[in-house]
């Protein structure tokens, strides 16, 4: 029953939708909201018989009275709410009449497990997208009614009729191409269970980051097209993105971070990158989003850019969208077997026609009206993070015909050929040095217009630095691969010219009678997290080279007892024991992690069978230590009766992890310091 | 309890055949080449070729059963006295181009290799063309401030001298 009342909620979320696109739009606007004020309930369902739906009129009654931006965007996510918890529902009791529940669960999988398998299969996943984007939509109500200058403006409404709109569509979509919510005819007494890859905490926790980050592209997707169609791309417009661009910045990069957390602590994987289409898919996004994050800075700053930069607000959620079509098709990889709940995707291709093309026809006519404000030199902080954006949009068109290429082959010739990780690595390099390079100069640099001499004076510092480490490295390693020491010698070119302009700034002399801590006022949290991010990107360059250059791998079949050499650890195998986790049994091996003789800690790498999909995972043990992390992991017994074991010691590894972890602190400072801001009610802008 | 015990019980039922066959997981002992020199050429060879059953994973990390009958052959030839190339071009001779994880210089791959090439020239270009445009656009407009726009920027000059932060 539950079932059919998220069914219900669904289809009413699509009519919602279409009834916020229609009744925002300005054709409509006057006269619709004049008939929507006074009877508030009315015109929600817009076309809708009346139902006897006691859920959604209540709410509506409710919000009715505050304002009525808020109703529909209201209404449509406690409707999406209620489908989504309609959904969980069905897992969480294990529904097996519904056949997305039977295709992808278990009545043994643990409840957390459960509730993940919900967002999995295409239906689930849409469902989560479409939640995600009915808070955004809400959000976006919320702040376009603060902005009181916007509230009234037509600006405020069309975004809000365009996310509507998507809404609808991605309704539609979801009931056609794979509905969550239909009935089989005979229900299996058990499902096929959840596919045990997927039983990991982290892999639930980053459904929710991904889709909330798609959404607020969405967000930003609106506002661009709200703004072309006012001929409002300007500084306010840039104001407004704001937030937007940095919190979908970083729920991507959380995604990005966590699932390459996931690879690395699956033995079978070993890596964290490996450029397979789920993983370029979530990297497509982040990558037009940072590029956007510049771009929106600079238009806010200067008003210039203009163009660009609604060019990448679409472009940054076609990609999104594409990627979703991309890892939710069929087309590379074909679905492991024959499902109950048959899934397509072809209406997820339909409406990314459909909207992309509209919506690039509508940059396409507006941007020519578009004047640019005053304009920059070629040596100016403009300039720096208007390449830095060029450069990290080839980066993705490059990644993105890396991807599709072998499928457009495959489909006109018939011939499969694969694009994989050295591809990319030598033909992204050549891009991605420069870019670093370029990247250390910005905070250093003037707006508008700079001298080269002064530039110079300013980055000797770093620049004498980072020859020193590299100078350094290369004669320490003498041995040493030109990539990589490249590589080394431009993380350390940025940290240091991240560090040097921070001190150069904190130790400008104050005004005359100013106190000392005006300097540190004056940094102002947008240019804090915006070092955070840049230290980050820095740490993780560093990390991910040297551990590429320093990673030792040890593979050997150990008997109890035995002590394997990695690094400077030395690993004490102690032998295999059986046991039984909650879905699954497992071969835990243990082992006694040494340190210059000193234990340290005990790793239980192992190898765990699920019955019920009948397939073993390799569950890999890691030590993240001081100056590497200690990588083991166990395979089958070898035929002398020895325990195969792998050890991998990849020194500054941890590098890698903190680096992104900076990344990501860095945009939620920058988030937080505005919503107390925001909260404080200052009524100035951030900074 | 009794529940966990029972699929323990199960579980086993399965493994057990399958703990006596033959093990799988990336480069094991056994297949390992006993000459290092040897060894580490096999590695390096076995880095450019895909598992043809996984999803973009050299042999070398995957512990598919196909990806240790490549990296067998691949010592297998060594060991016969090939070269690196001689192995890839023997492996491609039997499994297509696909199993090369840098797609080779072929007519069909043209526009892929091209492609990266061709962008960062049109980047240049277009890039080369904003800053002209910008260039003539601002010679001529910025070439004197108003009143209004001089008064401004005293103002602004007057109270801060601090440059903008991003």
């Amino acid at each position: 029953m539950l079932a059919e009342l998220g069914h219900f909620a669904l289809l009413l979320m699509v009519v919602t939708g279409i009834g916020q696109a229609v009744l925002f739009s300005p054709l409509w606007l006057h006269s619709s909201l004049r008939m929507l004020s006074p009877q508030g309930t009315k015109a929600t369902p817009a076309g809708t018989p009346d139902f006897p739906d006691d859920e959604t009129a209540d709410h509506v009654g409710t919000v009715a009275k505050p304002s009525n931006l808020y109703l529909l965007p209201t209404t449509i996510l406690l409707l999406g709410l209620l489908a989504e918890a309609a959904l969980l529902n069905a897992f969480i009791v294990s529904d097996f009449t519904l056949p997305i529940v039977s295709d992808v669960s278990h009545s043994s999988t643990p409840l957390l497990y459960r509730i993940g398998a919900a967002f999995t299969p295409d239906g689930g996943a849409m469902l989560l997208w479409l939640v995600a984007l009915s808070l955004i939509n809400l959000l976006m109500a919320f702040q376009l009614h603060k902005d009181r200058e916007t509230s009234d403006d037509r600006f405020g409404r069309n975004a809000l009729s365009i996310l509507g709109l998507l809404i609808a569509i991605l309704g539609v979509v979801t009931l056609i191409d794979a509905d969550p919510f239909l009935r089989a005819s005979v229900a299996p007494l058990d499902g096929r269970g959840m596919s045990p890859q997927s039983q990991d905490l982290l892999k639930v926790l980053r459904e929710p980051f991904l889709y909330l980050g798609l959404a607020g592209l969405a967000g930003i997707f609106a506002l661009t097209l709200a703004g072309l169609l006012e001929h409002k791309i300007d500084r306010q417009f840039a104001e407004t993105m704001r937030s937007w661009t940095i919190a979908s910045w970083v729920c991507l990069g959380t995604a990005i971070a966590i699932n390459a957390y996931r690879s690395y602590s699956e033995q079978a994987w070993g890596g964290w990158w490996y450029w397979d289409t789920s993983e370029n898919s979530l990297l497509l996004p982040w990558l037009l989003t940072t590029a956007l994050l510049h771009c929106r800075a600079v238009l806010e700053k200067t008003a210039t850019l203009r163009g660009w930069t609604a060019f990448l607000g679409i472009t940054a959620l076609a990609v999104g969208w594409f990627g979703m079509y991309l890892t939710r098709s069929d087309l590379f990889a074909p679905l492991p077997e024959t499902q109950l709940l048959p899934s397509d995707s072809t209406g997820l291709l339909i409406g990314f026609c459909i909207v992309f093309g509209l919506a690039y026809y509508l940059f396409w006519r507006s941007v020519d009206q578009m004047g640019d404000g005053r304009s920059f030199e070629v040596i100016s902080r403009e300039s720096a993070m208007f390449l830095n954006s060029v450069m990290l949009s080839l980066i993705g068109a490059v990644v993105l015909i890396g991807t599709i290429y072998p499928l457009v082959l495959k489909w006109i010739t018939g011939e499969p050929i694969t694009v994989g990780a050295p591809f990319y690595v030598d033909v992204l390099i050549p891009i991605v040095l420069p870019m670093l390079f370029l990247m250390a100069f910005a905070p250093a640099l003037r707006w508008r217009q700079d001298e080269i001499w002064m530039i110079g004076r300013r980055m000797k510092l770093a620049a004498i630095l980072s020859l020193i480490t590299v100078l350094f490295v290369s004669i320490r390693f003498i041995d040493l691969s030109p990539a990589p020491l490249i590589g080394i010698g431009l993380a350390g070119w940025v940290l240091t010219a991240s560090l040097s302009d921070l001190w150069a700034r904190l130790w400008r002399h104050p005004e005359h009678g100013e106190s000392k801590y005006r300097n540190l006022q004056l940094l102002g949290p947008r240019y804090v997290s915006m070092t955070l991010a840049h230290i980050g990107l820095a740490v993780l360059i560093a990390g991910g080279s040297a551990s590429s250059i320093w990673e030792e791998q040890v593979v050997i079949s150990a008997r109890a007892g035995q002590s394997i050499q990695a690094g400077p650890y030395n690993l004490q195998y102690e032998g295999v024991s059986l046991l039984a986790g909650e879905n699954y049994a497992t071969r835990q091996a243990t082992f006694i992690l040494y340190r210059h003789s000193l234990p340290v800690a005990e790793l239980f790498p192992e190898i765990r069978y699920y019955p019920i999909r009948g397939v073993e995972t390799r569950e890999a043990d890691i030590w993240h230590g001081r100056d590497g992390d200690l990588h083991v992991s166990i395979g089958d017994r070898d035929d002398d009766g020895g325990r195969v074991v792998t050890v991998h010691y990849l020194p500054m590894m941890p590098w890698v992890w903190g680096g992104m972890l900076l990344m990501l602190i860095g945009g939620c400072f920058s988030i937080l310091t505005r919503v107390i801001l925001r909260l404080k009610k200052f009524g100035v802008p951030a900074s | 309890m009794i529940r966990r015990f029972k699929i323990l019980l199960g579980a086993f039922a399965v493994i057990l055949p399958v703990l006596a066959s033959n093990p799988v997981l990336a480069v094991n002992p056994d297949e390992m080449l006993s000459n290092p020199v040897l060894e580490e050429r096999a590695r390096e060879i076995s880095k450019e070729l895909r598992c043809l059953v996984c999803q973009n994973q050299s042999i070398d990390d995957s512990d598919a059963e196909l990806a240790r009958d490549l990296r067998v052959l691949v010592r297998e030839r060594l060991v016969a006295g090939d070269d690196n190339q001689e192995v890839i071009d023997y492996i491609v001779a039997r499994y297509g181009d696909y199993v090369l994880l840098n797609p080779p210089l072929k007519p069909e791959t043209y526009i892929l290799w091209a492609s990266p090439v061709v962008l960062v020239v049109l980047a240049l270009l277009a890039v080369f063309a904003f800053y002209r445009r910008k260039q003539r656009d601002g010679s001529s407009a910025s070439a004197s401030l108003s009143k209004d726009e001089q008064d401004r920027l005293d103002e602004l000059l007057g109270t801060s001298k601090d440059d903008g932060k991003a």
